[in-house]
């Protein structure tokens, strides 16, 4: 993801992205199938991206999505060392928050003959989970939130991103929409940092934003 | 950067339907939760007082009871403030963790239209009913709802966006909460004691607060919201870090953003769960920010843990205290049981308190605080 323009040290810069959907994962512009329905397609992207972390099989659906579209825009970032991840920020905006997993709690203890809720799935039952998820993954201790609007508003989202950039909140951030209900779902996730000196990066302005997810 | 100024507020708890009454409740000692036939302090709308019913006729038949009492809260907020809802330059901010969830409960005789199931199509609704023409902010982060909301409306005032928020949080008791928190055992049989050697848990509550925020400066005596940020342990998605050092990152730079130091701070409103881990990391946290002479006190052993409204409720009753230099008691507290040195208070002080921290922290492992300076 280069060539845009040159850009100055004090600019915010999109490093990374990665979308996934019911038809496919892209990563930087580059597609690769999403193949069968949610369970069997994001096991596949798990398996072919060599990722290991057995804690991704106990999240629920919504954290699983989120979780491998942060793994996947990651996967050719160089991170900082750990102790450098303090201002790392994870800030998302869902719709469905997690009502996926909220009608599965539902169900385990509306019919009183087999009442028993499961603390390990209540535990989902809150959308800023998956971020969270991303952060103990990834050791990132900055600014969290989780959004919930209809469609993803990017004005707003980018332009909060950045206002913890300027009071300098945030050194870099993993931000983006991240849906889940049942077998519609959608991720659209950027990498952005603090631009170092003359990287020739693309930078995080609203224009650029929709010039990438909508793949142009 | 403009300034972002608290210009009015309201609550309702299980304690009362107003700020004086809950703070005069709090003060008195008073606690809503209920431990004979559930755990938790529990909202009765019959205590509002039979002019206020009437005021409160509602057209929509489906109307929830969570709906009603964000609607309730922000009416009373309104109803003395110079704050158009109407106005293009206000938007409002609705903070909940659940929403109508109770519309999934088996028995419920309140449900609601399905789609306002969708926390946006609730807070559309709300701001709708107060004739706001912007597309509201909802905020869902676990416990820290309410201060994320804050700090939300803060960056959208400060950046110029609007002039005014009106910030609200709420959540209800529900069984789908009720049964997740026991099956977590994290429910105690007692009223909560936070930071009390006894505590074996949290008690639930519910509640809604409004807060309106603005750019202007209305009267001599303001408190500002001076600082905010918020943090994550990236350690566990339930249970909080061991050494607190997700929550000292936001303590530390959310009073790095209001320029004060450690000794300015006047009282701590801390989260105080009453849970056992969760208090001694707030407990470490606290020393390891060198705040250990400050005044620190939890409102949840009151009316609760009040969830989506804690961080609104919470920093409100806090606010109003620092307007009456009065420093809160911290509910149910006897005796200290945390590793941390801190100073919490079982009684509370007169004395002047002009910086008051609010802290939260959550699910997810996420962490908030929220710096509220008095414009002397």
């Amino acid at each position: 993801m280069q060539g845009w323009c040159l850009k100055k040290m004090s600019d915010i810069i999109i490093k990374s992205h990665c979308s996934i959907n019911g038809t496919s994962a892209v990563i930087n512009g580059v597609s690769t199938l999403f193949n069968g329905d949610f369970a069997e397609g994001i096991r596949e992207l798990y398996r072919s991206n060599n990722i290991s972390y057995p804690k991704f099989f106990k999240m629920d659906n919504l954290s699983k999505l989120a979780f491998l579209a942060a793994e996947l825009v990651l996967k050719d970032v160089e991170l900082p060392e750990k102790q450098d991840r303090l201002k790392t920020g994870v800030i998302l905006m869902t719709s469905n928050s997690s009502l996926d997993t909220d009608c599965r709690f539902s169900q385990s203890i509306n019919n009183p003959e087999e009442y028993y809720p499961s603390p390990a799935v209540f535990v989902y039952t809150l959308p800023n989970v998956m971020a969270g998820e991303i952060c103990i993954r990834n050791s990132f201790q900055g600014e969290n939130c989780v959004y919930i609007n209809e469609v993803c508003d990017w004005e707003f989202l980018a332009g909060n991103v950045r206002s913890m950039f300027e009071s300098g909140k945030l050194d870099a951030c993993i931000c983006g929409w991240c849906d889940l209900f049942m077998e519609d779902f959608n991720a659209d996730i950027f990498y952005v940092e603090r631009c170092e000196e003359n990287q020739d990066y693309i930078p995080f302005k609203n224009e650029n934003i929709e010039k990438i997810i909508k793949n142009l | 950067m403009k300034s972002v100024f608290v210009e009015n507020y309201s609550v309702l708890t299980g304690l009362g339907c107003n700020v004086e009454d809950n703070f005069n409740s709090i003060l008195a000692g008073g606690c809503s939760i209920n431990t004979e036939d559930f755990h938790g302090g529990k909202i009765s709308l019959s205590r509002i007082n039979n002019d206020a019913a009437d005021r409160y006729s509602f057209k929509d038949v489906n109307i929830s009871r969570l709906e009603k009492h964000l609607i309730i809260s922000i009416e009373d907020a309104l109803s003395s403030s110079s704050v158009y809802p109407e106005d293009p330059s206000t938007i409002f901010l609705i903070s909940t963790t659940k929403g109508n969830i109770d519309n999934l409960d088996a028995v419920n005789p309140f449900k609601t239209d399905a789609r306002r199931i969708r926390l946006h199509e609730m807070a559309l609704f709300i701001s709708s009913y107060f004739g706001n023409p912007n597309r509201p902010v909802t905020i869902c982060n676990a416990c820290i709802s309410g201060l994320s909301a804050i700090i939300t409306a803060k960056y959208l005032i400060s950046a110029g966006k609007f002039k005014n928020a009106v910030v609200c949080g709420g959540d209800i008791i529900s069984d789908f909460v009720m049964s997740g928190f026991s099956s977590l055992k994290a429910v105690s049989g007692e009223p909560s004691r936070p930071f009390d050697e006894t505590r074996n848990g949290l008690s639930l509550g519910e509640a809604c607060g409004a807060l309106i925020l603005t750019n202007e400066n209305k009267a001599e005596e303001q408190i500002l919201v001076a600082g905010c940020a918020s943090s994550n342990d990236a350690n566990h998605i339930s249970g909080p870090s061991r050494d607190g050092g997700g929550l000292l990152l936001a303590i530390e730079a959310s009073m790095r953003e209001a320029s004060i130091c450690v000794d300015d701070v006047t009282s701590i409103s801390a989260h105080g769960t009453g849970t056992v881990f969760n208090d001694e990391m707030e407990s470490i946290a606290f020393e390891r920010a060198s705040l250990s002479d400050i005044p620190v006190y939890s409102l949840k052993g009151f009316f609760g843990h009040t969830l989506g409204a804690a961080g609104i409720i919470e920093s409100i009753l806090s606010i109003h205290a620092m307007k009456k230099n009065i420093i809160l008691p911290s509910g149910g507290f006897v005796k200290p049981g945390i590793s941390g040195n801190i100073s919490v208070s079982a009684e509370h002080l007169y004395s002047q308190n002009n910086i008051c921290l609010k802290t939260g922290s959550g699910f997810g492992g996420c962490n908030a605080g929220v710096v509220f300076k008095k414009n002397v």
